[in-house]
């Protein structure tokens, strides 16, 4: 089950021949992604923080995509600029986490934690059960797994992400679900 | 709710999730705008972190001792192209703690366009001729970790301002380089991923 995407396949092949340049191709595939890779990013944070860290991530591709290494066949049905993006968002995460971290141990004495406010969007999410028990039950790795799945991004390219083998992506989905599942229908269970 | 009914409305909600979402509608254009120039900690700590994980993987393909004694380029084997990696990795992060310190570099690196400051490599490649594929991507490894942690931790005033380098176009101190210390952290991940295209290119010909 994926979400249908349109194909990038056309974008690459007008890029690898020289139809148009990086700079139109890389604003074609920003309206392509821009809301799954937002939402893989304002499911886990607050919304500015998820606009920062989502400037971030196209950053890193638009810098990327200057030197982008086509292959001499383009397969219709790969989609390297989403795996690029799903791996670029999960080590982006990972440094904003590190980042906050730090300055959170630094600030310790000055400031308690501030509730970050409650854009509409996220209110939204509450009530999306079957999302919001997702999101408790799982752990970081299981989350990831999962909407990198809901959103068509290949088993290889999770289980690279995440340094694990492909057969371990598809039991963390599963586990996942039976998580999710599980905090459904007994609403205090959590990981 | 069965597993396959939590499937089935995971999938759809997340769908309604992605479609309702607003992200900045203006990102493309003003990332066109700065050309890619607008870095950030997370950038430079997830840069580095993609060729830290890329070595790991190609450490993990090396898998016998042929491999890494293969041809990697005219003059070089795999092994030593790992070596002369960890030797710049320890050369950034040595002027990355220099300029962070405050001090001065009492050192030059001849860097000949398009030759490249080849006595500097020799040199250091030679240092580590004795030790072995592991210990050179530990060595790599670690200074790798020292700059991400120098990424995030570095005030802006050290992180964002240009400061001067040991390297040199001619040999003359007054050429030194200027560069940023973020710009520096980028130009490793850039050097790195270079070298990086050739091995992976060579593992899949031995393959």
């Amino acid at each position: 089950m994926t979400v249908p995407l349109a194909s990038e396949h056309p974008i690459l092949q007008a890029r690898a021949s020289g139809e148009v340049s990086a700079d139109v191709s890389f604003e074609q595939l920003y309206d392509l992604y821009k809301r799954p890779v937002y939402s893989w990013l304002a499911l886990r944070l607050k919304p500015s923080d998820a606009d920062d860290v989502a400037q971030d991530v196209w950053t890193i591709f638009y810098r990327r995509w200057q030197t982008w290494q086509f292959p001499e066949e383009l397969v219709p049905e790969a989609k390297p600029v989403l795996s690029f993006l799903y791996r670029t968002c999960h080590l982006t995460l990972a440094g904003f986490r590190r980042m906050q971290e730090r300055d959170r141990a630094d600030d310790l004495e000055q400031v308690g934690e501030t509730a970050a406010p409650i854009g509409s969007w996220q209110r939204d999410l509450e009530v999306r059960q079957c999302l919001t028990a997702a999101k408790e039950a799982c752990s970081p790795d299981e989350l990831e797994i999962l909407i990198g799945k809901l959103t068509g991004v290949s088993a290889r390219t999770i289980a690279r992400t995440l340094g694990v083998t492909e057969s371990a992506v598809d039991h963390g989905y599963r586990r996942a679900i039976a998580k999710t599942r599980a905090v459904l229908s007994n609403p205090g269970a959590s990981r | 709710m069965n597993e396959l009914d939590v499937e089935r409305t995971l999938n759809d909600e997340w769908h309604t999730f992605v479609d309702t979402g607003q992200p900045n509608p203006d990102l493309a254009v003003t990332t066109v705008e700065a050309r890619g120039n607008r870095i950030t900690r997370p950038v430079l700590w997830a840069e580095l972190e993609d060729v830290r994980l890329a070595f790991a993987e190609l450490h993990a393909a090396l898998d016998e001792e042929s491999k890494a004694d293969a041809l990697a380029t005219t003059l070089w084997s795999v092994k030593d192209v790992v070596a002369h990696l960890a030797s710049w990795a320890t050369e950034f992060k040595r002027q990355i703690e220099t300029v962070a310190a405050r001090a001065t570099f009492d050192y030059l690196i001849t860097f000949t366009p398009r030759v490249g400051p080849t006595e500097w490599n020799a040199r250091e490649l030679d240092r580590r001729r004795a030790m072995s594929l592991d210990d050179r991507f530990r060595e790599l490894d670690a200074a790798t970790v020292r700059i991400q942690e120098l990424a995030l931790s570095l005030p802006d005033d050290l992180l964002f301002t240009a400061a001067e380098l040991p390297q040199t176009p001619d040999g003359r101190p007054e050429s030194r380089w200027r560069t940023r210390l973020a710009d520096l952290m980028l130009m490793k991940c850039w050097h790195d991923r270079y070298h990086l295209d050739r091995l992976q290119e060579v593992l899949r010909r031995l393959e």
